[in-house]
C-alpha cells in the first residue's frame, strides 16, 4: 500500500488499457502465429494472476495452480463436448469446479500454512497429475480430447468463432481484461484489505478479530477459481485438452512469471508472462539450450531485482 | 467485569501461572506488576487467547471466553497490545483504523472497496480524534515514530468498542514526552473500557492504577489500592528492591 507503488499501480491500469486496444486495433494485420502467441500470452497472464492473488496477496505460495488450471480445462472440455452447452455455461461451470477443488484442497492444505502448504500443495499437484495420467479413458492421457467443433461466442451481437486466430484472440484479450480487472478491484475491496493484512501479521489480525485461516481458504477459493478461467481459455482457444494441463510445471511456471515481474503488484504478474513467453519463444528458436539463457536470465533478476522487472519503473520517479 | 478462576499454565514442567484469580470491576484500570519472569505476559496471552490455559477459567462480563480462539475473543470485546509494538506497517494510520473497524463489524466483502464505506468512516474518525490521532491519519505506520505507533496500537485495540483492553508495557522505549502522551491516554479510558495493563515503572503505575496486582513466580503476591500495595511489606522486599 505504499504511496509510490499505488500512484504507479494507478497509472498503469490506463497503460494496460492502452496496451490492450492497441493490440486489438493491429490485431487484423498480424498473421496466424503471432495470434497464437497473442492468445497463448493471455492464457499465461490470467494463470500469473491466480498465483498473484494466493501468493502476492495473501502469502501463500501455492504450487497446484495447475491442478485448477486443468480441472477448468477437462469441466469446459467436457461440458462443450459432451453436454454441448454454449461456452457462457462452460465457463461458469469450469469457474465452479475450480472453485470446489480449492475449497477441498485449501480446507486442510491452507490450515498448514508456510512451507508446510507449499510442500502439501505440490504434492497433491504431483498425485492430480498422475491421477489424470492414468485415468485415460476420461482425461484421454497426454493425447488428450480434441474439441470437436468450434465455438462460438456471441458477444452484443457480434460472432466469434475459435475457429479463427483472430477471433480466438479477442475472446482471450477479452477474458484477460476482465479478469485483471477484477483482480485490481479485489485488490482495493474490504475484504483484499483483510487478506493483504493477514499475510503481513497475521498474530495483529486475529487479535483484531479476523479469522486468518478463513480469510486464507477465501483466497485460495478466489485464485483457483481464476486459475480455472485460464484453463477454460486454454481449452477453447486450443481446442484440446491434456492430462498435461496438470502437470507440475504449468505450477511452477506462474512463479518464475511472477517473481520476474514483481509478486504482489498484478500488473507485474502480467509482465512477466508476457516477457518471459516471448522470451522463450525467440530465444527457442535461434539456440538449442534456450533454458540456460533463461534459466540465467531469471537468476540475474531474482538477484539484482528482487522486486522484479517492475521495481525498475517504480523508483524511477 | 472481567473474572480469572484459578488458571494454571504449565510449559512442561515449569508452572508458568499457579491458580491466578483475579476479578477486575467494569471499567476500572488495573495494573498487574511483578518481576521478569512472573508470568504477567503469560496471563495476557491467556486472557486474549494466544495460549490455552492449562486448567482454570476466563470470564468477561458473563462470556465464557475459555475454549474460544483469539478471533473469537476479539470479538467478544478483548482487545490488546503487544509488548513489540504490532500493527500493519504498510498500511497508513487511517486504512489500520479502518481494518480494524471493519473486523469487529465483520463487514468485509469483495464487494465493497475499502476506504469508501460511509458508517466505518465515522467510526473510524471517532476513535482518531479521541487519541489525537487525526494529524498523522495519513501517514504511513513504518514512518512514524515509536510513541505514536504504540498510541496507534491503543487506537486499533479500541475500535469498535471492546470491553476489555490489554496493555502490554505500553510505556516502554518510551521518551519522556511520549509518556505523558500516553499517560493521558490511558487516563481517557478510565469510565468506558476495562484496562489491564502490565508495566515496570512505579511512578506511572501508582499514577495511574485504580487497583494493583503483584504476581511472583506465576503466583498473585498482593493486590490492592496504590496506597495499600505502597505500604505493603511483602511486595516491598520483592519489588521494590527494600
Amino acid at each position: 500500500m505504499r504511496k509510490y507503488s499505488l500512484h504507479f499501480l494507478m497509472e498503469s491500469s490506463f497503460i494496460i488499457a492502452g496496451l490492450i486496444l492497441l493490440s486489438a486495433l493491429i490485431a487484423p494485420w498480424l498473421g496466424p502465429y503471432t495470434l497464437f502467441m497473442g492468445t497463448q500470452i493471455m492464457v499465461c497472464c490470467i494463470l500469473a494472476l491466480s498465483l498473484d492473488i494466493i501468493y502476492g496477496l495473501g502469502g501463500l505460495l501455492s504450487l497446484a495452480q495447475g491442478v485448477f488450471f486443468g480441472l477448468g480445462g477437462y469441466a469446459a472440455a467436457i461440458a462443450i463436448q459432451n453436454y454441448n452447452r454454449t461456452p457462457i455455461e462452460a465457463l461458469l461451470l469450469a469457474i465452479v469446479i475450480g472453485a470446489t477443488g480449492a475449497l477441498i484442497i485449501g480446507s486442510f492444505a491452507v490450515r498448514l500454512g508456510g512451507p508446510r502448504f507449499i510442500v502439501m500443495t505440490m504434492i497433491i499437484s504431483l498425485v492430480i497429475y498422475f491421477f489424470a495420467q492414468s485415468l485415460r479413458n476420461i482425461t484421454g492421457g497426454e493425447d488428450g480430447i480434441p474439441l470437436g467443433r468450434p465455438v462460438k461466442l456471441l458477444f452484443l451481437g457480434w460472432q466469434l468463432s475459435t475457429s479463427k486466430p483472430l477471433d480466438r484472440y479477442y475472446i482471450a484479450c477479452g477474458l484477460a481484461a476482465v479478469v485483471y480487472a477484477f483482480c485490481r478491484y479485489l485488490r482495493r475491496s474490504s475484504l483484499g484489505w483483510a487478506v493483504i493484512m493477514a499475510k503481513d501479521n497475521p498474530v495483529r489480525a486475529e487479535l483484531l478479530g479476523y479469522n486468518v485461516y478463513r480469510l486464507r481458504l477465501i483466497a485460495f477459493i478466489i485464485a483457483g477459481s481464476i486459475a480455472a478461467v485460464s484453463g477454460y481459455l486454454s481449452c477453447i482457444t486450443c481446442r484440446h485438452v491434456s492430462s498435461l494441463m496438470f502437470h507440475w510445471v504449468v505450477s511452477a511456471n506462474p512463479l518464475l512469471w511472477c517473481l520476474f515481474g514483481g509478486i504482489g503488484t498484478l500488473v507485474g504478474s502480467l509482465i512477466g508472462a508476457s516477457t518471459l513467453y516471448l522470451v522463450e519463444e525467440i530465444i527457442s528458436s535461434w539456440i538449442v539450450y534456450s533454458e540456460i539463457v533463461i534459466g540465467a536470465g531469471l537468476v540475474l533478476v531474482i538477484i539484482f531485482l528482487p522486486q522484479g522487472l517492475i521495481g525498475l519503473l517504480r523508483f524511477r520517479k | 467485569m472481567l473474572e480469572i478462576k484459578n488458571v494454571t499454565k504449565t510449559f512442561g514442567g515449569l508452572k508458568a501461572l499457579d491458580d491466578i484469580s483475579l476479578i477486575a470491576e467494569k471499567q476500572e484500570i488495573r495494573f498487574i506488576i511483578g518481576p521478569n519472569g512472573a508470568g504477567k505476559t503469560t496471563l495476557f496471552n491467556i486472557i486474549s487467547g494466544i495460549l490455552p490455559s492449562s486448567h482454570g477459567s476466563v470470564k468477561l462480563e458473563g462470556t465464557e471466553l475459555t475454549g474460544l480462539n483469539v478471533s473469537e475473543r476479539a470479538l467478544c470485546g478483548v482487545g490488546r497490545t503487544m509488548q513489540v509494538t504490532s500493527l500493519f506497517n504498510n498500511f497508513t494510520v487511517i486504512e489500520n483504523l479502518t481494518l480494524a473497524v471493519q473486523a469487529k463489524k465483520s463487514s468485509y466483502s469483495i464487494w465493497w472497496l475499502a476506504d469508501r464505506k460511509k458508517g466505518l468512516h465515522d467510526e473510524t474518525w471517532a476513535v482518531l480524534k479521541k487519541l489525537g490521532l487525526d494529524r498523522i491519519a495519513s501517514k504511513f505506520v513504518w514512518e512514524l515514530p515509536h510513541g505514536d505507533m504504540r498510541i496507534v496500537e491503543i487506537a486499533i485495540a479500541l475500535a469498535g468498542n471492546p470491553k476489555l483492553i490489554l496493555l502490554d508495557e505500553p510505556f516502554s522505549g518510551m521518551s519522556l514526552g511520549e509518556a505523558k502522551r500516553m499517560i493521558e491516554v490511558i487516563r481517557s479510558l478510565k469510565n468506558e473500557v476495562t484496562v489491564l495493563a502490565i508495566e515496570h515503572d512505579m511512578g506511572v503505575v501508582m499514577d495511574l492504577a485504580d487497583r494493583i496486582t503483584v504476581l511472583d513466580k506465576g503466583q498473585v503476591v498482593a493486590e490492592g489500592s496504590p496506597d495499600e500495595i505502597r505500604s505493603n511489606n511483602q511486595v516491598k522486599v520483592l519489588y521494590l528492591g527494600e
